[in-house]
């Protein structure tokens, strides 16, 4: 029975030094962490347009930031939460014109190894999005030209999907570039 | 079970093919060697971390409270790790991070903390995770190396997001996946059986 009342001290004392111990060490590592996811969202921004500042809320469910001298175009994120497995958040970078310059993937929670492929195959993927319009986006099983990720047609359509709303939203005549 | 010898840990009684302890990273992570390399890592550091702590206190814990006390010291290793990761390396951490709180579940830390480190002083328990850690890395990277060969056609994609940017060149990239069901889920298990098979025959 000695053991038996000791138990819960016990327990409690190695609960309370665990929780302790991953506080400090989440406390040492929030800095990096948090550069970490800045720095990767900064590094997706360079890639879809080089230039672009800080993001700006602007419209509900959109956040977009423009290339310093606005004209070179905007990068807009949008989130869709059609995605395999929950939301995926796009960065498309655009040109003036409306065209898309680039589109990445910023977060997602697809099936590793057939829905993240778009982040595994060195941008074959997200080079087939490059100078598309709203009218030509679709997929080429819906009357378009971007192929699906074989095996992963619902995370394709997903993204192609949003990229439209996306720039159809963006491109309205309501934008003001300043 | 309480064979702690490095020939048992690797192979007698290896807990991937021969136990099938730890399924679930096991074949979930295993899409590329780059993946399973990050996650086999992860584990063998998070069995170091449990085998030594839970040897320290084998004194303290009483026989009735000694599994949950074990579950939850692995539980904060695991989340040590997982902090680590998103810190450090966090391109791995976005592919791999997702499996990683799942390490808690994983049977073979919890099998051979329970059945030994409980029973034996530190020294031994940690070499015993040693090379418990090092039996289940050779089979998550074997099944990772296959299933991104045949479902790929590719090996070490992805390296620079576990060694950093001068690894980005080191990858072979085929032309064409001659399997692609390998790296689907269901591929995970046929490659897992191949292996099985393969230990058994080179075993007789």
């Amino acid at each position: 029975m000695a053991s038996l009342s000791k138990a819960p001290l016990l327990l409690s004392a190695i609960t309370l030094s665990i929780a302790a111990g991953l506080a400090l060490w989440q406390s040492l590592l929030a800095e990096r962490m948090h550069a970490a996811k800045d720095a990767y969202t900064a590094r997706l921004q360079a890639q879809v347009l080089p230039d672009s500042g800080a993001f700006i809320a602007q419209r509900p469910l959109d956040a977009f930031s423009t290339a310093r001298d606005y004209t070179q175009g905007s990068v807009i994120r949008s989130t869709t939460p059609r995605g395999y497995s929950g939301e995926i958040v796009l960065l498309i970078g655009t040109t003036p014109s409306g065209h898309i310059r680039a589109l990445r993937v910023l977060s997602h929670r697809e099936t590793p190894g057939l829905g993240d492929r778009f982040a595994r195959d060195q941008g074959q993927w997200y080079a087939q999005f490059e100078h598309h319009t709203t009218a030509t986006l679709a997929l080429s099983r819906d009357g378009g030209s971007i192929d699906a990720m074989s095996g992963a047609t619902v995370t394709s359509r997903a993204i192609v999907e949003q990229a439209r709303t996306a720039l159809e939203r963006w491109h309205t005549p309501i934008d003001t570039h300043d | 079970m309480t064979d702690s010898s490095p020939s048992a840990r690797l192979w007698r009684d290896n807990s991937g093919t021969i136990q099938l302890l730890g399924l679930c990273p096991m074949l979930a992570v295993t899409t590329s060697v780059v993946d399973a390399l990050g996650l086999a890592l992860a584990t063998l550091l998070t069995l170091l971390f449990s085998a030594t702590a839970v040897s320290l206190l084998r004194h303290a814990l009483p026989p009735e409270t000694r599994l949950v006390a074990t579950v939850m010291i692995i539980a904060g290793g695991v989340t040590f790790i997982d902090f680590a990761l998103a810190a450090y390396l966090p391109d791995l951490h976005r592919t791999v991070g997702l499996f990683v709180p799942l390490i808690v579940t994983n049977c073979a830390i919890l099998a051979r903390t329970e059945s030994f480190a409980t029973r034996h002083p530190p020294w031994p328990a940690l070499q015993d995770a040693w090379w418990t850690g090092l039996g289940f890395a050779w089979v998550l990277l074997s099944l990772g190396a296959i299933r991104e060969l045949l479902g790929n056609a590719s090996l070490f994609v992805g390296a620079e997001r576990l060694l950093g940017e001068s690894a980005r060149d080191w990858h072979w990239q085929g032309e064409q996946a001659w399997v692609v069901l390998a790296i689907l889920p269901p591929g995970a298990f046929f490659v897992l059986a191949l292996l099985v098979v393969l230990q058994r025959a080179l075993s007789r």
